[in-house]
């Protein structure tokens, strides 16, 4: 994984926020066309940063209980979570532009 | 703390599992980084979409189910006789008192929390960068602290379950168009915390707390925490929280 390729395109991500009128997610990446588009990406999503949100995201379960689960620090929990979701926003990004939802 | 700092615990922040410490550092740097609070907003909403749309799919579980299989540690038994030996006792003793002095209420550092998220979520509705949704009819029905009887709108909600705990926010419009927000915790006990106030009201106790120019009130209603804050006075902060306790 290119940590820095996916900090970009996050920085991408968030930058054209406030420049178009989807100063809102929901609309930004077509939240109504995502369906399956999640579905694939988390299963496209390096393991480690897939445990962390389906136990967190899906199970609902606390960082102490998923950390407890996944056997590493809370930080780690975190970090992963954080990255987990971030490249699936950069990933669904991509989704909508390949499908030509939205236009580049 | 920085912008890069920031980003790594980003995804705490919005979950709300930042510990009291990092939570305050936390938001002084949000309220001076525009940046970083446009990130925030962002990141609450995008998080909240990711959320509902990974919820309720079925195909979801089968992913879920191989997860957690891979994690489930080996169970080991425990040896007989010996968990039953005397010479546990004192071992046991020290658990048993550090288990009930932590699960006998509220930890003190959650009630810092609880006061300082509170106070966090006022000012970012304040700013207009709240993660707060509009208020829908089914959702109503489910709320307790409900201040509309005494003019206030309610304009915007949040729920999540923090620690297992249901966590609801409302935002409403006061009558001088102030702002007040209310939060439900539920299963959970008040105590208060280090530099707060207690008045007792009704036979009821009330704790009395500031963050800033944000004034907090908070109660206990059965198996329930309540809690509003406001730019209002204190005392009329307590008045109105009298109120509520008393209809409720």
């Amino acid at each position: 994984m290119n940590w820095d390729k996916v900090d970009q395109q996050y920085e991408s991500v968030i930058a054209q926020e406030g420049r178009t009128e989807k100063d809102d997610p929901e609309l930004f990446f077509e939240a109504q066309h995502l369906g399956s588009d999640v579905e694939s990406a988390l299963t496209e999503l390096p393991e480690e940063f897939r445990t962390a949100i389906v136990l967190v995201d899906i199970e609902e379960l606390t960082y102490e209980e998923a950390a407890k689960i996944m056997d590493c620090p809370v930080g780690t929990v975190r970090s992963r979570l954080s990255r987990g979701r971030r490249i699936l926003q950069v990933m669904l990004k991509d989704y909508a532009l390949e499908r030509g939802i939205k236009k580049k | 703390m920085d912008c890069r700092e920031y980003r790594e615990i980003i995804s705490a922040h919005v979950d709300g599992q930042l510990s009291v410490g990092e939570a305050s550092e936390t938001e002084s740097h949000v309220n001076q980084c525009p940046k970083c609070a446009r990130m925030f907003a962002w990141e609450t909403r995008s998080t909240k979409i990711l959320k509902q749309s990974l919820s309720p799919r079925p195909v979801g579980y089968e992913l879920k189910q191989n997860i957690l299989e891979q994690l489930r540690p080996a169970e080991t038994p425990w040896p007989p006789l010996l968990f039953l030996h005397p010479a546990w006792a004192p071992a046991l003793l020290v658990v048993f008192i550090f288990a009930s002095f932590f699960y006998s209420g509220w930890p003190f550092r959650s009630q810092q929390d609880l006061f300082a998220h509170t106070a966090g979520y006022y000012q970012r509705v304040h700013e207009g960068a709240s993660e707060l949704l509009p208020p829908t009819d089914t959702y109503l029905t489910a709320r307790i602290l409900d201040l509309t009887p005494w003019g206030y709108v309610l304009f915007g909600k949040d729920i999540q379950r923090v620690e297992g705990v249901e966590n609801r926010v409302f935002a409403y419009q006061g009558l001088q168009n102030e702002l007040l927000v209310a939060r439900e915790l539920d299963g959970k006990t008040l105590s208060p915390p280090h530099g707060s106030t207690v008045v007792k009201k009704l036979e009821k106790d009330f704790v009395i707390a500031a963050s800033g120019d944000i004034n907090l009130v908070a109660w206990q209603d059965g198996s329930m925490v309540c809690v509003i804050a406001s730019k209002l006075p204190s005392d009329r902060l307590l008045a109105l929280a009298a109120e509520i306790a008393r209809q409720g």
